[in-house]
């Protein structure tokens, strides 16, 4: 088993026999460095944890480890980093001066999607903003916003725009290295240079590039390891004046356990949003897609597809594309009455009457990360209440639930509870951007899946 | 445990080692001090897991033992007691502390929950006054960076060679470097990182102790360890390389002028009132016919421009640096005449001392 993996076992464990105050002081920052021949070196962040690990946790560890590994024979515990941030520390030192020059690097794949550029895009009151700040870094990369944040729901253009910079600046200078990455994708090769031992060539894939952008940020939430990683690379990246893209569904307030330094980091550039489009964008937005099959539908076709969906592009196209797909299949031409015809079982939506209270009350508690005994107990907790209190307006607005039934929902007796929730959280959202932006994520999942 | 002890004493040692009492760790016992007997005395003990210290204060130790207690707390109501004397006297995990007509009871925490503060007293590699110590950190600390971006730069970099040992700092826009000749130096070449943080907290503490006292200094496995008159103070050290920074320290200047430091001060923080719009961008114009003139530049509020009489040699020179970079300077510098050399608008600017000749300060320039 390697270093990693088998120092993974062995936290597991630990972790639950200790306090999470003991194990977070104690064992942050520790990892395997080798193990031979029933000796195992572990590396601690500073003497104190090496003193405390000798005297105090010794056995335990050793206990622990023996259960993954059979016999140890000695551990030994080494102040300093693990080995490869040390060779990294080193490295950057040395190629830092007064001066920071980060050097060429060979040609990297940049994944770029080649289809999505800005002519296409089509701008509306509820992304404009977004348009005009991905316009300005792809003509002035490093200088205008850096990092540029992009955050907005599902299927509201994200990716579009921000592949979108790095095809338009790959245009004007083909010398220039893009790379376009998921945060899954870098936490995947984060993981495999680690177990393949070749972090060098993972630093040099993602520092030596000119603009890095990442998708889908919120899934890097609860990684430590690669939030650490990343970390460096955003600064290596900022210090060096390279332009840095990072798009979300959520803004970086809003992705849990997102260490404190990254988000603040994220929040130095630009942080700008995407909301739903309004009906004349969405309009905009089918026009520009059926001309780009080359087709010409009606403007009430049109009309009647935006003014049914509503909420992400995605569907919208989806809906177009199975309106040409009947008539070309059929040869016939699309009118109205085609129209309704093959929306009218998309639109029902079947999902939605299998939308229940109970459903609701999951997915909040899922939203939030807490627990449904929670989110139905009596506990008056700041965490568990607001997310309560949403539950409760959603059901009130999607299901038009009585008050007594919502509140029975909620595991309250007193129908005033539910009213007193739907009310409070009805003027927030008023004035509470982060929490407005939530609620829409939550009715964007109540519906998918 | 029962101790006796001048409230004197406890107050000055609590008032040298809780500031290093961790204030945000998830460790309840990490925001504790210890109190422990150790040979007829008491040694205080803190550490918030980067820098531990001890200090042993004089008390009469009528029976051994100890404890862990809240440090604030601690603190707060020593200094608040009015008599002379206070007792100490440990009753299961309850400190009960006296004096005169008050009567108070803490709970703490077992001693042996507290981190142990590792000892490394073996391997010594140089001993220094602890005034000298004090002032070489006063007049690099400051220039440290002060987040930890690049953690190297955040730290001071100390190289011992021999009799002589270099301290120096930078942030990448301005740098330090303080050179102390000691006595009977015998250390084999040797260079390290220590937090300035660290070092500016010991810098504090050392002001509290005698002046004439001699630290010795301590190396071994990633920590460094200053001793002095009943101290201990240890903390890690941070790895990696400093920059290589004798390349920028500019051979010769165009302009050298002698100014008194105080006016010089006074005419920078004025002006910098004005340049806060402006980057703190203020511009030095040095006139060989000697004087030299400090201007704020224009802004939105208004400006601001001073007129100091010196001695200058070499031609006339005009450089804008960044008012704060060279307050911090001034501050820290104790003579009251420095030398500031400029070489035009693009080269760094260097503030020497005059009669310390080991102290240099260099200052990138802004470009307007």
């Amino acid at each position: 088993m390697d270093n990693q993996s088998l120092w993974q076992a062995a936290l597991g464990e630990l972790e639950l026999t200790l306090s999470k105050a003991n194990f977070t002081t104690w064992f942050r920052g520790t990892s395997i460095i080798s193990q031979e021949s029933g000796e195992i070196i572990i590396s601690v962040p500073n003497v104190f944890t090496k003193e405390w690990l000798e005297n105090k946790y010794n056995s335990q560890i050793k206990e622990t480890l023996e259960h993954v590994t059979g016999p140890i024979s000695k551990i030994i515990y080494k102040v300093g980093q693990p080995e490869t941030l040390k060779k990294e520390i080193v490295e950057s030192a040395a190629e830092r001066d007064m001066d920071i020059e980060i050097e060429d690097a060979p040609e990297v794949l940049d994944n770029l999607n080649p289809k999505y550029i800005f002519d296409d895009f089509v701008v509306g009151e509820t992304n404009k903003l977004a348009f005009a700040a991905c316009q300005s870094v792809a003509k002035k990369p490093g200088t205008a916003y850096n990092p540029l944040f992009v955050y907005g729901g599902v299927g509201l253009g994200k990716t579009h725009l921000i592949q979108a910079i790095g095809n338009q600046m790959k245009k004007a200078d083909p010398k220039k290295k893009v790379e376009y990455v998921t945060s899954e994708k870098f936490t995947s090769d984060f993981i495999s240079s680690i177990s393949e031992k070749r972090t060098n060539s993972f630093k040099d894939k993602y520092r030596k590039v000119d603009i890095l952008i990442v998708d889908d940020m919120q899934f890097l939430a609860g990684k430590e390891q690669t939030q650490e990683e990343f970390f460096h690379t955003f600064n290596a990246l900022h210090q060096a004046n390279k332009q840095v893209i990072l798009a979300s569904d959520r803004p970086p307030k809003a992705i849990p356990t997102l260490e404190e330094r990254l988000r603040s980091r994220f929040e130095w550039g630009l942080l700008v949003d995407i909301q739903p489009p309004e009906v004349e964008t969405r309009i905009a937005i089918l026009q520009k897609k059926a001309r780009l099959k080359g087709y010409e539908l009606p403007l009430e076709i049109y009309d009647y597809i935006a003014r049914n969906i509503q909420h992400n592009v995605r569907e919208l196209e989806g809906a177009l594309n199975r309106i040409i797909a009947y008539s070309e299949l059929n040869n016939k031409k699309p009118d109205m009455a085609l129209a309704q015809n093959i929306l009218g079982n998309l639109l029902s939506n079947p999902k939605r009457k299998a939308l229940t209270g109970r459903k609701i009350m999951e997915k909040v508690a899922d939203f939030f990360d807490i627990s449904m005994t929670d989110l139905t107990s009596k506990k008056r907790d700041k965490e568990i209440v607001l997310p309560r209190q949403i539950a409760m307006y959603l059901m009130r607005e999607e299901l038009s639930l009585s008050y007594p039934k919502i509140s029975k929902e909620a595991g309250k007796n007193d129908h005033t509870t539910a009213m007193h929730a739907c009310t409070k959280i009805e003027k927030e959202m008023d004035k509470d951007e982060p929490l407005r932006h939530n609620i829409n994520l939550i009715k964007e999942r109540l519906y998918i899946n | 445990m029962k101790i006796i002890i001048l409230k004197e004493n406890l107050s000055k040692g609590l008032n040298i080692i809780s500031r290093i009492v961790s204030t945000r760790g998830s460790l309840e016992v990490l925001s504790n001090i210890l109190i422990k007997t150790e040979k007829g005395r008491v040694c205080l003990s803190a550490t918030n897991l980067e820098v531990g210290i001890n200090y042993m204060v004089g008390a009469k130790v009528e029976e051994g033992g100890a404890i862990t207690i809240p440090a604030r707390l601690f603190s707060e109501l020593v200094n608040s007691l009015p008599g002379e004397k206070i007792t100490l006297e440990l009753e299961g995990d309850t400190l009960h502390i006296k004096s005169d007509n008050y009567q108070s009871n803490i709970k703490g925490i077992s001693a042996d929950e507290f981190p142990l503060i590792p000892e490394i007293k073996t391997n010594q590699i140089f001993e220094i006054k602890s005034s000298e110590l004090k002032e070489a950190i006063n007049l690099v600390g400051f220039a440290a960076a002060a987040d930890d971006t690049r953690p190297v730069l955040a730290g001071v970099y100390m190289k011992i060679d021999g009799s002589k040992i270099t301290l120096a700092t930078t942030d990448s826009y301005r740098l330090a470097e303080k050179v102390i000749n000691i006595s009977n130096g015998k250390a084999k070449k040797t260079e390290i990182i220590i937090p300035a943080k660290t070092l500016m907290e010991l810098s504090r503490i050392l002001g509290e102790l005698a002046e004439d006292s001699l630290v010795k200094v301590y190396l071994s496995d990633s920590q460094i360890l200053f001793e002095a008159d009943g101290l201990d103070f240890i903390s890690r050290l941070i790895e990696g390389q400093f920059p290589n920074y004798t390349q920028i320290i500019p051979e010769s200047s165009d302009t050298v002028a002698r100014v008194p430091k105080d006016e010089l001060l006074s005419a920078v923080k004025i002006a910098s009132l004005f340049a806060r719009e402006n980057a703190n961008s203020i511009k030095i114009s040095v006139k060989a016919k000697g004087f030299l003139e400090v201007d704020s530049g224009g802004s939105q509020i208004g400006d601001n421009k001073a007129k100091i009489k010196i001695d200058v040699s070499g031609k006339d020179g005009e450089v804008s640096f960044n008012g704060k970079y060279i307050i911090d300077a001034l501050n820290a510098i104790r003579e009251n005449e420095v030398s500031l050399a400029i070489s035009g608008k693009l080269n760094p600017g260097v503030i020497k001392t005059i009669k310390d000749k080991n102290y240099i300060y260099i200052i990138m320039p802004l470009r307007n």
